[in-house]
């Protein structure tokens, strides 16, 4: 097993290299760089000084040479600055990051805990109103744009009952408690989480739908073994099988995905962190938090891997 | 099977408590009796709080709440000295003219006991050291036609600019920004030791762009990048009154809905800049909310590919401008606020000449220009030249801007009404800075964007082909009736050298009746700068050229 | 000659069969009936409207739903319901054609690896893997800026994005598949590869294939609107309802038929995409039936 993980761990270096590759092309061949800006909005400058500016932050030099260079620095620990923050790239990932795993961890945590129960019981009933209630709420939360149901949500909430703050990140307050955080956030969470929400309930009906027509579930039904055993002990442990894999899979998504969740609450995550590094050619911003994301997939492939095996005793590896 | 629907009712009834828990102390912090916030919105982060290096709107905004210059400018546009002693002028002898070295020098007297945010005191030095980054290669705006040749400081409080030609306002701006010398100079020979991007190894020091000392009312306390900025007091600052607000919290709010309605829930006091016109139109319903309208000097206008048919030719120019219903456009979208430009200088300026030539709105007018020029509608009604070809004008506009948008798309309406073939062409504003005006040879039609004049109105950067701004220098430089009309350019040098303001605004109004002649861009019309104000905030005083926070120690907050 | 013959025959029972159980979920009938409804508005409608897409008019502009205009104007007096049907017409092309490229691509990935196995197979699943896991978002910024906004970048963009379920699918089918007696059959016959890959492990593979389908066009269509939110998706004035949606929200007060009718066709349509999909899933299931 340990050598299996070695292995795999292994493997995740090329894949993170030819990530990073791809990135650095597709954002240094992208038109527009950050110093024609600054010469459009400045007609006393140059197209000599701008020039000399470009040489001397490397802008010149062919493509492999400056990812050659930047990769080098990275190996070195070095990330660089940013070019909007001003200043280390490592001091600004991990508050943002921080920011983002309060938000969608939350909500998967929320999204799990409302969907699998509502999974269940529509996979238990099925057909029966209920669950087509529940289909009906699930495809509700599939079928409405973010950005339109946070707005609404702040209109009501924020606007009319004046309950919650319409967006901002509990920093804006000087002394933070449970409350503050649980203040700022709720509507984000909620927001985020009605997506996935709808997706787990969907993947849990399904996958409780497989297994309790499968053989051992009516072996232990006819063993005349208590309803709620069999559904929790036969039928829903395998059922989560696949589900752990698929949670595990998408962290890496939910840690990005959060950019229109992000922009309607004001909230400083990682998902406005790489729209911002991209939109205001913030290179080496956008470099770090590929980097790590690509760490993240290949991190998450694995523990999804590795947690299978841990859940399913019928898998071997070699 | 009930208990599932038990367990899960319980679950959704515990997540409701916990909200309204979580919710309820929301209303009794509001009231809570703490320092004093004034909260302000943006949409964007500043890049930087230096002030010799404000590239952003927000930054320039965020700074005027911590930086104080030798002149600035007040609530009726005027400037005042507020740094130095007083204006230099030719009649005190402290602005000396030498008209045959075509040079000139301007003594600038520092107030005395004025400090820095560390209680060190302001001198001349500060203005120096500001000087010598200026005037370094490695400084990102340097620029050769930087028009000061030297400083000579004569006493701690006294310093000579030696101009190296003849500028026409010292009394309005220093060209040289001041910056605590005994902070940034040892910071600035570090940088340079370190070699290599000297800007960048400079710029990225904390003390520079994040948290730099300062000599206006407040100091950067805290930046959570993506968040907030926290503008605390400066503890030393006396170079105006104590203010009485204790913090400056500027909130970055990136969508524009939720800064909306962050300005009508009484969240944000302040907004300036960031609202569009309909957004504080709709501010009616919330009573707490003043919106203020502040006409700006910045000109909706669209550059022309002058140097190739049809746009060439100066009817045409003139055909399209008369095929647009301003006027419509105005009442319709901007509720009569935004006016139909008709010069490159605003109705409100002295140097606005009223009777240059207008081009209302007319599609009579205009198809009779068309078909002076050539154009006449074929057997489709499109217009076409004698050889049958359509008279095509696409509009290129800079995507993710509602209202330009929408004055796209009526522009193009109403082009198409008279037979222009056309259609909108979203670019981002990178692609249009940096390839599309640039590139001339690619570049068909019109453009349409915003301008940021200056009341001082110096049209040579704009208006003199060959010397004008980057964007426009490219197109102006061929051959094309703009950059033919020597008259212009006659003007423009007599312009830049006359000291007397009556005569200056003279000669303008006579290269304005030539440029609405001419039409060398389409003005379109002028913006107002959208502010809004909840009333708990007395004494804010906007005014096109004062910055946001000029006089920020006279408001109070309730 | 009569091999072929009774499996046409099957293949016809078979698609009766669906049939049968789509129409026993009623629901999805209905949606079935409503998204019908929905894409034949959008398409023939604007050929009965007597305005212009562009055609803006200042005099009529913000007027509430109407008998002239029965589902209002908006700001720039241009008929909103001929708006709805050309966005619609946009965003369902963009749904249709995101769907159809990322099944070209999934059914061409998925087929070659599961048929071919080997070193092809794990090349090309650790690819899809990869391209699984990646965040989507981050790089659809990226490329957007390539596009420029055009239909077509969009929808490249978001083929790129939605074809590794498929391919999964397809593969994990034929697999199962492969080691069947028919195929062998085939293969004992002499048939070409290909030939075997359309002829007999295609059509096995259709049902999950037409539910992933139904909901990449509902990704599609969500995730235009998205990237549109961010200023990144199909570029004014060419109108598509998530476009019109986010240009009314400024409106809410004022005149919010702007905002509530863009809203109401996408989140129908979302809607019966995604009970459609259901539907089918069940409909094309053939152990459904024992379920019911």
């Amino acid at each position: 097993m340990s050598q299996y993980i070695l292995r795999r761990f292994l493997q995740m270096i090329p894949t993170v290299l030819i990530i990073t590759v791809a990135v650095f092309w597709m954002l240094k061949l992208a038109p527009g760089d950050p110093l024609d800006l600054l010469l459009a909005g400045n007609p006393d400058i140059s197209a000599e000084h701008v020039e000399h500016i470009k040489k001397l932050y490397g802008y010149d030099r062919p493509i492999y040479e400056q990812y050659g260079r930047w990769l080098w620095q990275v190996v070195q620990g070095n990330l660089g600055y940013s070019r909007i923050y001003h200043r280390p790239v490592l001091s600004i990932i991990p508050d943002r990051l921080l920011n983002t795993l309060v938000l969608t961890g939350s909500s998967l945590l929320l999204s799990l805990l409302i969907a699998i129960p509502i999974g269940v019981y529509t996979a238990l009933r099925q057909y029966s109103l209920l669950d087509y209630l529940f289909s009906f709420l699930s495809f509700f939360g599939i079928a409405m744009p973010v950005f339109w149901f946070g707005l609404i949500l702040i209109l009501l909430l924020s606007v009319q009952l004046k309950l919650l703050p319409p967006g901002g990140h509990y920093s804006l307050e000087q002394d933070v408690g449970i409350f503050t955080v649980l203040r700022y956030s709720i509507m984000p969470v909620i927001v985020l989480s009605l997506f996935s929400m709808a997706s787990w309930m969907r993947y849990m009906r399904s996958g409780m739908l497989e297994v309790i027509h499968e053989d051992y579930v009516r072996t232990a039904r006819a063993k005349g073994l208590a309803e709620g055993r069999v559904v929790v002990r036969h039928a829903l442990k395998n059922a989560l099988i696949p589900m752990v894999t698929l949670i595990a899979l998408s962290i890496p998504g939910l840690i990005s995905g959060a950019v229109l969740t992000e922009t309607i609450f004001s909230w400083p995550g990682m998902g406005r962190l790489i729209y911002d590094s991209l939109i205001n050619n913030d290179f080496n911003i956008a470099m770090a938090v590929f980097l790590i994301f690509a760490f993240l997939v290949a991190l998450f492939n694995l523990a999804a891997d590795i947690l299978y095996a841990f859940i399913d005793p019928r898998v071997v590896y070699t | 099977m009930k208990r599932y629907s038990v367990w899960m009712a319980i679950l959704i009834f515990s997540l409701v408590i916990v909200g309204c828990v979580a919710a309820a102390p929301a209303g009794e912090m509001m009231e809570d009796e703490g320092p004093k916030v004034l909260v302000v919105g943006t949409s964007q982060e500043p890049e930087n709080v230096f002030v010799m290096w404000g590239s952003t709107r927000t930054g320039s905004d965020v700074m005027s709440f911590m930086w104080r210059k030798p002149i600035s400018f007040g609530g009726d546009n005027q400037p005042f000295a507020e740094i130095l002693e007083s204006l230099p002028s030719q009649a005190d002898g402290t602005w000396v003219v030498d008209e045959e070295a075509g040079t000139m020098q301007v003594t600038y007297k520092f107030r005395q006991g004025l400090k820095w945010s560390d209680g060190e005191e302001i001198t001349v030095h500060d203005l120096a050291m500001a000087f010598e980054i200026t005037s370094d290669p490695n400084y990102i705006y340097y620029s050769e036609s930087f028009p000061v040749e030297s400083i000579e400081v004569v006493d701690d409080y006294t310093a000579i600019l030696h101009y190296k030609g003849i500028n026409l306002f010292p009394d309005q701006e220093v060209r040289t920004h001041v910056i605590p010398e005994h902070v940034y100079r040892p910071l600035w020979e570090e940088a340079k030791a370190k070699g290599g991007n000297v800007w960048e190894n400079f710029g990225n020091i904390e003390q520079v762009a994040i948290k730099p000392v300062v000599n206006g009312p407040y100091m950067l306390e805290e930046w959570v990048p993506g968040s907030h900025i926290r503008l605390v007091r400066n503890p030393h600052f006396n170079v105006g009154e104590e203010p009485s607000i204790d913090e400056v919290l500027y909130r970055i709010i990136p969508d524009l809905n939720s800064l909306a309605v962050s300005v009508a829930s009484g969240q944000v006091h302040l907004t300036d800049g960031w609202l569009s016109l309909e957004q504080a139109n709709a501010m009616e319903s919330a009573p707490e909310v003043d919106p203020i309208f502040v006409p700006a000097l910045w000109l909706e206008h669209a550059t022309i590919q002058v140097n190739r048919p049809p746009l060439s030719d100066k009817l045409v120019r003139q055909a399209v401008l008369t095929a647009i219903d301003r006027d419509g456009i105005n009442e319709a979208l901007f509720k009569g606020q935004q006016p139909p430009a008709h010069s490159w200088i605003n109705s409100a300026h002295p140097a606005y000449n009223p009777d240059v030539r207008q081009y209302n709105y007319d599609p009579d007018e205009a198809l009779r220009l068309l078909a002076e020029a050539g154009y006449t509608p074929n057997a489709d009604g499109q217009l076409a030249d004698s050889d049958g070809n359509l008279l095509e004008i696409p509009i290129i506009t800079i995507s993710g801007d509602r209202t330009r948008e929408q004055v796209s798309a009526l522009v193009q309406a109403q082009w198409q009404e008279i037979g222009i073939t056309t259609e909108v062409k979203p670019v981002s504003a990178r692609l249009l800075f940096s390839e599309t005006l640039f590139d001339p040879p690619n570049f068909e039609g019109i453009a349409i964007w915003r301008w940021v004049f200056n009341a001082r109105v110096e049209p040579r950067g704009f208006w003199y082909p060959g010397e004008s701004a980057a964007q426009l220098d490219q197109l102006f430089a061929e051959g094309n009736t703009w950059a033919e009309n020597e008259r212009n350019k006659e003007l423009i040098d007599m312009i830049d050298a006359e000291l007397d303001q009556e005569k200056r605004y003279a000669l303008l109004q006579e290269q304005q009746a030539i440029w609405a002649e001419e039409l060398p861009v389409l003005p379109i019309y002028w913006h107002v700068r959208v502010a809004t104000v909840n009333t708990a905030l007395e004494g804010y005083q906007p005014a096109d050229q004062a910055m946001v926070g000029w006089n920020v120690e006279t408001w109070e907050l309730e | 000659m009569a091999s072929e013959l009774i499996q046409e025959q099957q293949t016809r029972t078979y698609w009766q069969d669906v049939w049968q159980r789509l129409r026993r979920h009623r629901v999805a009938l209905a949606a079935l009936i409503v998204f019908g409804l929905i894409i034949l508005y959008s398409t023939a409608g604007p050929l009965f409207s007597s305005y212009s897409v562009s055609k803006t008019d200042l005099r009529s502009r913000l007027i509430a739903p109407s008998s002239e205009h029965y589902f209002g104007t908006d700001e720039l007096g241009r008929d909103i319901a001929l708006r709805i049907m050309v966005g619609g017409r946009v965003s369902l092309f963009v749904g249709f054609s995101v769907s159809l490229v990322s099944l070209l691509i999934g059914v061409l990935i998925g087929s070659t690896s599961g048929y071919f196995g080997g070193h092809l197979d794990s090349v090309l699943m650790r690819f899809t893997d990869i391209m699984l896991s990646i965040p989507s978002l981050p790089l659809l910024l990226i490329l957007s800026r390539y596009g420029g906004g055009s239909v077509l970048s969009i929808i490249l963009i978001l083929s790129v994005f939605s074809w590794m379920g498929l391919a999964r699918i397809v593969r994990g089918t034929i697999l199962s598949i492969k080691q069947r007696d028919f195929v062998e059959a085939a293969r004992m016959t002499g048939a070409r590869n290909g030939r075997i890959v359309v002829r007999h492990i295609l059509p096995s593979t259709l049902a999950p294939v037409i539910v992933n389908a139904t909901l990449t066009l509902g990704f599609a269509i969500i995730a235009e609107s998205s990237l549109s939110y961010l200023g990144l998706g199909v570029q004014p004035p060419t109108p598509t309802w998530g476009q019109m949606l986010i240009g009314a929200q400024q409106f809410m007060e004022t005149a919010p038929w702007l905002a509530l009718i863009p809203g109401l066709f996408l989140f129908v349509t979302l809607l019966c995409i995604n009970f459609l999909g259901d539907g089918l899933r069940d409909a094309l299931d053939p152990k459904m039936t024992l379920q019911n």
